[in-house]
């Protein structure tokens, strides 16, 4: 019993704590950056439109969509006016400010402070107008938080390439990863859960209904009344691949089919529904955090193929631990 | 850092994933007194409160807001906020739009909604009056789609617009609405 108590903590150890490449990290740094920055693009013109007390939800109202204490664009903007700064040039202000602090993400440069910039920008623009925040919104939240406290700086960063930050691999790598990753097996869960207990999912009528709803509706997709089995299949592929996530993206042998399962879930809602945003963040979550290796280079040659149900890296630890032996 | 550090961290981490896992599962912990509100106040932070149905259980209704913008002179245009410079500006709008549509799963709240649909279509019909100066009075139009299953669609049956709701505003502050 101690000596299984002992091993299963030693694995609980280095699950949680081998020390890894931030690569993972890095890589979900560039592409939630990028992604926000695209989106940012996106809805420059109606940045006023949607964030002005003057814009589509004026006043009043907006105040009562807002959760008391949270920062808001207004509450800034009004904290400003004292310098005799207008609400409008506050608000361009602000968005200048998250997106210079995007760029910075991106590129890795003075990461940690760019990354809590933008996390709290990004949480102020969504509480200043909740009712059009949709998931887009709420993953980048997420991930910016998760990114704000890990190293994500210390792989393919500006931060590493002057030589401010080290790059070698810690075991703050590790626990952000897990934990962001476990976050992501919860998300799929809850949302494959969801998913299943309606009867549109299992019938075939959602993808039927939402490919034909004016707001998702991209290409004339009647031609699906032919096939209902089409429709069907795309169901209960979304369910099974949702549901099974939390079990099949571990092991290496099912690991690649659910990312490309999840790659293209995504980015066929992109193309086919409209939602380019949501798309591409949620279509990049999975490949960084599950296919991006977070092993040490040095340690990686070699060894990733040498146990085929490992996690994986316990491969690579084993290998060094041999070698180590020897 | 320790391992003892380390094993903090992987406690707050894992007090983090089970809040994740309540705010996923819809428990509402902001009746559980001041923590309550600070467990609160955290999900808002991180998005540890937040569920993730998407799409669930299926596809519903969607709404769509028309503005009829007459000038003084009593000639009737039709005019829109979307402007289709961008699809994610306009699912933004939208997503205002919707907060006019009933939840039929809610109960006892028909006041309250009554009172939402309200306050947003002036609310709206106000950006309209700001955009279109010479506006004497602005008409709003809710409509919903209800998009049609496929055996229904095989009979016949097409989805149509349908209007659910309609109000009146005039530059005098006053207003009079048509709830269809």
């Amino acid at each position: 019993m101690k000596t299984f108590m002992r091993d299963a903590t030693a694995k609980a150890q280095r699950f949680f704590l081998e020390p890894a490449s931030a690569r993972p990290l890095a890589a979900l740094r560039i592409g939630l950056a990028l992604t926000l920055l695209g989106q940012a693009y996106l809805v420059r013109s109606e940045i006023l439109e949607l964030f002005s007390s003057s814009g589509y939800v004026q006043g009043a109202l907006s105040q009562s969509f807002h959760v008391p204490g949270t920062p808001t664009v207004l509450m800034f903007a009004s904290w400003l006016s004292h310098l005799s700064v207008s609400e409008d040039l506050a608000i361009f202000m602000l968005g200048g400010a998250y997106v210079f602090s995007l760029i910075f993400v991106a590129l890795g440069m003075f990461t940690r402070t760019s990354l809590v910039m933008a996390w709290f920008l990004h949480w102020t623009f969504m509480n200043s107008n909740d009712t059009t925040n949709y998931g887009a919104d709420l993953f980048a939240q997420v991930f910016l938080f998760y990114l704000m406290l890990s190293p994500a700086g210390s792989a393919w960063s500006f931060d590493v390439h002057l030589g401010r930050i080290d790059s070698k691999p810690t075991s703050a790598a590790r626990l952000s990863l897990r934990l962001m990753q476990f976050h992501l097996c919860i998300m799929y869960l809850a949302s494959g859960i969801e998913k299943a207990s309606g009867i549109q999912w299992w019938n075939g009528q959602l993808l039927w209904r939402a490919l034909n709803t004016p707001i998702y509706k991209q290409y004339d997709m009647s031609w699906m009344i032919d096939y209902p089995y089409l429709t069907q299949l795309g169901g209960w592929a979304t369910l099974f691949f949702e549901l099974g996530y939390i079990v099949f993206i571990w092991p290496r042998s099912t690991r690649r089919w659910w990312i490309m399962a999840m790659v293209g879930l995504h980015l066929g809602i992109a193309v086919f529904m409209g939602l380019g945003v949501f798309g591409v963040l949620m279509a990049m979550l999975t490949p960084a955090l599950f296919a991006v290796s977070a092993e040490p280079l040095a340690l990686a040659i070699g060894t990733q193929r040498s146990s085929r149900y490992s996690w994986r890296g316990d491969a690579t630890s084993t290998a060094l631990r041999s070698e180590q032996a020897t | 850092m320790s391992t003892r550090s380390y094993s903090a961290l992987i406690l707050l981490g894992g007090l983090h994933l089970l809040l994740v896992i309540l705010g996923a599962s819809y428990t509402d912990l902001s009746d559980f007194g001041p923590v309550g509100e600070v467990i609160n106040y955290y999900g808002e932070m991180t998005g540890s409160n937040k569920s993730y149905g998407f799409f669930a259980p299926g596809v519903g209704a969607q709404a769509r807001t028309r503005f009829e913008m007459i000038d003084a002179s009593g000639k009737s245009t039709q005019v829109s906020l979307e402007n289709s410079r961008s699809h994610e500006a306009d699912l933004r709008i939208n997503n205002i739009t919707s907060q006019m549509t009933p939840d039929s799963d809610e109960v006892d709240v028909e006041e309250v909604a009554r009172d939402l649909r309200r306050s947003v279509a002036a609310s709206l019909a106000g950006k309209v009056f700001g955009r279109f100066r010479t506006a004497r009075s602005v008409i709003v139009h809710v409509d919903e789609f209800n998009p049609v299953n496929m055996p229904e669609y095989r009979l016949g049956q097409r989805p149509q617009w349908e209007e659910i709701y309609q109000a009146t505003f005039v530059q005098e502050n006053s207003a009079s609405e048509v709830p269809k």
